[in-house]
């Protein structure tokens, strides 16, 4: 079984956003990145797969400029086998883009079983999983919460509106990873210390014209100012009472 | 005439407030371009029910209905989908961004060689092309957009937009479609689905969430009768969460879930940056909590200084009274 | 003697020394398989006045235990006199009118010593062995089986025995020579009138039964030592000799570049002076008694893990001489997780050792084994970990907060500034927590009020690294200091300003490892200052009846007790008590050791401990000077429920209140 992940790096999820000058991208300069923390589940999953199937290699793949060599680097530390860096000049906008050229490089690796996180959260799209289960022809499942492998055979438990749904299909297969499938294991700081040292591969690969285009981005509009109805159950009524008359939210 | 073709999702048979909701856009966007409305409804036993669509604005409703297709499969819906897509021809395709739009969606779109905004929370048309503006970064930015793919395929976010019967009572072709191979690589074992009435955080209108303040699952029971008293759902906080009072499902928040209600009532939660990211969206605040100086007294639209143990019980009693 | 006798007590001498130098040889070799440790030949003669003069004025035991340390001294003396009188009684058997000190007055006066020392040294003998066989006191008897020891019954017998024979040596001589020197050797010439009814030729049988009985007993008092705790005689005073001069619970720096392994994971990887304190440990009890882990029921106890490593060690010793690595590495069976991860490294174990152990080092060394080669640690600590490298604070709260809480007050950031007479270091407490920020907030109030010249980092501090390097992370730690000292050095300024002990430590005391070398100030400190300087006027303020509670990381280890009690006299009228442990008996809060960000699972809770301890004093404010003990208290009582009766506040809180 040769498992491929596919992660990305983001900004961390403290990170204090602010809108370039451009006024539609961000300013990076003080942001931290990190590994998208669903893609850290799915780098999880398929160290346990292989631990407990056994596989040929598991390798890490992400599309990004050059500051994501250190998400692949913690995804060494982690204990991946290999990393290849996907060299553009900025992160992509547009899923389908980033979907085709992360098909091409697992057609290429044949890989069997594909795992990423089920969104990134920067975007928060949730496309590039499906896609790329139409780009491959190979099935998709996503938003999963317990996965078991046995031989080629795969069960899923997916996180679905007030329940669960439970799936069968087989390899190879696309899985998006979502949070209490594992725990993501600490990278060890021998493991950090010899990822420092991992040669990177690099392919430098060209974006297709974003379909998406951004007009500009803005801030949240402010909230206006909350009142304080009172002090314990005394203050009971006149809060609902605003909410029947003021807000009419009941 | 342009078509806006709509996935109007259903569950067990019964179509889902988000569904009506993106039927609904798609009837205002329609107004503005003249545009033909399509809804596609997807199920087992559905076609009696398919008639409502009309009434939230469908122009014509088509209907794929079969035994296989009882139950949500991203490969046979996703192929019906598209086959309605190409036969009408349609040139905006918009999907509710629920768990099964978040998964169908981008598969339409990649099949049709193009990209979609997904999760959006406005949504326009301007010389024929869809602007919509979705968050970004947990909301901290929101990205105002122009879809250049052809068709333009957006989803919308889960109660944001409103339902509006706007053609009560008006009746509707429902057609029948030819359908495709519905054998799929992808089987569904089971669906189980958690207390039977329980509403879902992401759904709900109205919701009630706890927070560490609560001190422990057996004291939950006090939010769940506020809760029931108003109709509304429970959420909780990662802390609850964390902690193995509430299931994973009921978390809101930036590792939980994204919600919109109308109404979003804490209980003993302080309000970090990661809970808000979760519930900014909600219309209206009300914080409850013993701590006048926690993080959520500032942001909340209305907030009660006290003890929730003494002042949920007491908000119980009032609403019950007064629904009655 | 004849001939004979002389040939046997000649090969009995040679035979025990023989037998005690060859373990005593395998005690050294294996301190010196130890990994390359701290170099502790400076100063010599300091440290040999310093060693010196503590055992020989037997501080060592007198300190925190009076009596015990009285009964010791007295058998103490009883060896160093009976060391000297061996030398004697031997070389009398060789050469019969052999005198060491002559014939005259100074030889007199030295009989008179040893008999008055005999009787003490008997005293003293008779007491331990009630103490421990009939009042079993825990700290000597508890955790058993390890502290219920039949060595300390055989060590109390010789030395008892010895003092006996000795006495009644001399009683026999007495009599069988005629020379009574009553007058200088009254307790001697006592056994003779016990033995007076004797008749000669039975006497002289018992004379050189006595007389064998004692060379016997010493010699096998000497064979015995290395096989026990009473090793301490040789090793403890060596152990003085290399004491640290540095703060109790200074962590060292690993050279990542040039080392493979990290931390202790097998028992050959401790320095050397770390197995030199196993070797040195009394099994007195003294830290474990005031070890705030065991107080709390934790299955910590430095007594323990002292011993505990003693015994691994010389198991793996036959392995480790012959040149073959150990059988077996130290945890979880020769020291357990729960036991290792339960300090807070408050350093009362160090403080109070008679023989200078230094616990806290080995206790991080495993802890460093075990989270950088093994990978295993409380998973607590994973998310502060992952909070210090990604935000550069431990609750991983957005670094570009990090000042936030200066918002609506003056408060110099030292980029716009450019230089300062204080740089003041908030610290993560200071700039996130917001009883932190509270504290803070009162510091900024005084120190505008009283017109200082300083400027904070702001966004461009990070944590001190303290809890990275308490909880094993060496590496994280490591990366955060040389960026901190980078930062400072791009700035002007005289002294650093902390408003956390820890950050005090980190900074004066473990920073110039990493060639940041600074002049460090915590908060009560320039208080103080200010205050007697006139730039701050305070009086009585209405807090009620006030304590201080000493934080371990201000109090026993850089020695700051003062500053913070003048603040608090000025504010207290009169009113302020001492807790039943204050200053360098201070009782942790529990907070230290990076137990901030663990749970607190087993056992009782320190934090209540403490608080109880304030209670006792019927104190209705607990002065504190440290973020982490705000915060342990501060939950301490609110968990108790007692916050009407009792509230904490730092100090600067407290002085800030007065100011208009």
């Amino acid at each position: 079984m040769k498992i491929a992940v596919c992660l990305k790096q983001v900004p961390d999820t403290e990170a204090n956003i602010k809108i370039a000058s451009d006024q539609k991208t961000i300013d990076e300069s003080a942001i931290k990145f990190i590994v998208n923390p669903y893609d850290e589940y799915a780098i999880e999953e398929a160290l346990k797969l292989k631990e407990s199937q056994g596989a040929e290699a598991v390798i890490a793949i992400s599309l990004g400029p050059d500051r994501a060599k250190d998400a692949l680097r913690t995804a060494v530390a982690m204990g991946v086998d290999d990393v290849v860096l996907l060299k553009t000049s900025a992160n992509s906008n547009d899923a389908l883009s980033t979907a085709k050229i992360l098909a091409a490089k697992i057609k290429e690796l044949g890989a069997d079983m594909i795992l990423l996180g089920k969104e990134a959260i920067d975007d928060g799209n949730m496309q590039v999983g499906p896609m790329l289960s139409e780009l491959l022809n190979i099935p998709c499942i996503t938003v999963v919460t317990k996965l078991e492998v046995n031989g080629n055979s795969v069960k899923a438990e997916r996180e679905i509106e007030g329940g669960v749904e439970v799936l069968e299909t087989t390899m190879p297969c696309i899985i998006t990873c979502q949070k209490g499938l594992n725990e993501p294991r600490f990278p060890s700081i021998r493991g950090v210390m010899m990822a420092k040292k991992k040669q990177i591969l690099e392919e430098t690969v060209e974006l297709e014209d974003a379909k998406l285009v951004v007009s500009s981005l803005t801030y949240p509009q402010a909230r206006s100012e909350g009142k304080v109805v009172g002090e314990g159950a005394e203050a009971v009524s006149e809060l609902i009472r605003l909410l029947r008359e003021e807000a009419k939210v009941i | 005439m342009s078509t806006i073709l709509v996935f109007a999702e259903q569950q067990s048979g019964v179509f889902k407030k988000a569904g009506f909701e993106v039927v609904s856009q798609a009837r205002k966007l329609a107004e503005e371009s003249g545009a033909n409305v399509v809804a596609v409804a997807i199920g087992s036993g559905i076609e009696d029910q398919a008639g409502v669509l009309g009434e939230y604005g469908a122009d014509k409703i088509l209907l794929a209905d079969d035994e296989k297709l009882e139950n949500y499969n991203p490969e046979t819906y996703k192929n019906v989908f598209v086959n309605a897509a190409r036969d009408t021809e349609a040139d905006i395709l918009l999907f509710s961004a629920t768990t099964t739009g978040k998964d169908l969606a981008p598969r339409v779109a990649a099949a049709m060689d193009t990209t979609l905004a997904s999760d959006c929370i406005g949504i326009g048309l301007s010389d024929g092309k869809l602007n919509v503006n979705r968050p970004l970064y947990a909301g901290k930015v929101f990205a105002h957009i122009v879809i250049e793919g052809n068709p333009q395929i957006a989803s919308l976010r889960p109660n944001v937009f409103e339902a509006v019967k706007s053609r009560e009572g008006q009746n509707v072709s429902v057609e029948k479609m030819e359908l495709p191979d519905l054998s799929s690589k992808i089987n569904v074992v089971e669906v189980r689905r958690s207390g039977g009435d329980k509403l879902d955080v992401s759904e709900a209108e109205i919701i009630v969430t706890g927070g560490r303040g609560v001190r422990g699952p057996e004291h939950f029971d006090i939010i769940e009768e506020l809760a029931n008293s108003l109709g509304a759902a429970v959420g909780a906080t990662r802390a609850a969460v964390d902690a193995g009072w509430r299931p994973h499902e009921d978390q809101v928040g930036q590792t939980g879930k994204v919600v919109s209600p109308n109404l979003y009532i804490m209980c003993g939660a302080s309000g970090a940056i990661q809970h808000w990211a979760g519930m900014s969206g909600s219309k209206c605040i009300v914080a409850i909590n013993k701590d006048e100086n926690a993080p959520i007294m500032k942001k909340a639209d209305y907030s009660i200084i006290g003890d929730l143990f003494e002042v949920v019980p007491v908000m119980t009693e009032e609403i019950k009274k007064f629904r009655e | 003697m004849n001939l004979i006798g002389q040939i046997v007590l000649i090969l009995c001498i040679v035979g025990a020394v023989v037998f005690f130098a060859k373990e005593i040889r395998l005690r050294y070799r294996l301190v010196k398989l130890g990994a390359k440790g701290p170099q502790r030949w400076d100063r010599p003669v300091e440290r040999l006045g310093y060693a010196v003069g503590r055992v020989g004025a037997q501080i060592c035991s007198i300190k925190d235990r009076p009596l015990v340390g009285t009964m010791h001294a007295f058998i103490f003396y009883g060896f160093v006199f009976f060391a000297i009188a061996t030398i004697n009684h031997v070389t009398r058997a060789f050469v019969p009118e052999f005198s060491l000190w002559g014939h005259g007055l100074f030889n007199n006066l030295w009989f008179l010593g040893v008999d008055i020392i005999a009787i003490l040294t008997s005293i003293g003998a008779i007491f331990m062995f009630v103490r421990r066989y009939v009042f079993k006191p825990e700290p000597i008897t508890k955790p058993w089986p390890l502290s219920r020891s039949p060595q300390s019954a055989i060590v109390l017998g010789f030395i008892f025995g010895l003092m006996v024979t000795y006495l009644l040596n001399q009683g026999a001589d007495m009599i069988l020579t005629g020379k009574s020197f009553a007058a200088w050797m009254p307790f001697s010439h006592a056994t003779s009138t016990l033995l007076a009814g004797m008749s000669i030729p039975s006497l002289q049988i018992w004379n050189a039964v006595f007389w064998w009985a004692h060379i016997l007993m010493v010699l096998g008092f000497l064979v015995f030592i290395p096989h026990s705790k009473h090793l301490h005689l040789i090793a403890g005073p060596i152990n003085i000799f290399f004491r640290t001069r540095e703060p109790d619970g200074t962590l060292q720096k690993i050279d990542f570049e040039n080392t493979e392994e990290f931390g202790v994971t097998n028992v050959n990887q401790f320095q050397w002076k770390n197995i030199m304190d196993f070797f040195s440990c009394v099994d007195c009890g003294r830290c474990q008694d005031v070890c705030p882990a065991y107080a709390s029921d934790k299955p910590l106890s430095p007594k323990v893990v002292m011993m505990s490593m003693r015994k691994h060690i010389l198991h793996e010793a036959d392995h480790l001489i012959s040149g073959q690595d150990v059988s077996e590495p130290v945890m979880d069976k020769w020291q357990t997780p729960d036991e290792i991860w339960a300090c807070t490294t408050c350093g009362a174990c160090m403080e109070t050792c008679p023989v200078m152990n230094e616990h806290i080092p080995t206790i991080i060394e495993l802890r460093r084994g075990q989270m950088m080669m093994e990978n295993k640690f409380p998973q607590e600590l994973e998310p502060a970990f992952r909070g210090l490298e990604t935000n550069s604070n431990p609750w991983n709260l957005g670094m570009s907060e990090r000042a936030s809480w200066t918002e609506g007050l003056d408060v110099p950031i030292m980029a716009e500034k450019g230089e300062a007479e204080y740089l003041w270091f908030v610290g993560c407490s200071g700039s996130f927590d917001d009883r932190g920020k509270n504290i803070s907030h009162a510091i900024a109030k005084i120190l505008n009020a009283a017109g200082v010249d300083y400027a904070i980092l702001g966004t461009e501090e990070k944590c001190c690294g303290d809890p990275a390097r308490r909880a094993g992370n060496e590496y994280l730690f490591q990366m955060m200091a040389e960026e901190n000292v980078a930062t400072f050095k791009q700035y002007k300024f005289k002294k650093i300003l902390t408003s956390c002990p820890h950050g005090y430590q980190m900074i004066k005391n473990e920073y110039p490892q990493f060639e940041g070398e600074f002049e460090v100030v915590h908060h009560t400190e320039l208080i103080a200052e200010l205050v007697e300087q006139g730039k701050i006027k305070l009086s009585q303020n209405g807090n009620g009846k006030m304590t201080f509670h000493d934080s371990c990381y201000l109090g026993r280890y850089n020695d700051i007790y003062e500053a913070p009690r003048k603040i608090m006299k000025a504010m207290s009228d009169g009113n302020l008590v001492e807790m039943v442990h204050s200053k360098n008996k201070s009782f942790c809060c529990g907070g230290g050791g990076a137990r901030m960000f663990m749970e607190e699972s087993i056992g009782t809770r320190i934090n209540h401990l403490r608080v109880e301890e304030a209670e006792q004093v019927g104190a209705e404010t607990i002065g504190v000077a440290c973020p982490f003990c705000m915060t342990m208290l501060d939950d301490g009582v609110k968990e108790k429920g007692i916050e009407e009766n009792i509230q904490v506040k730092d100090i600067a809180q407290l002085v800030a209140e007065q100011i208009v």
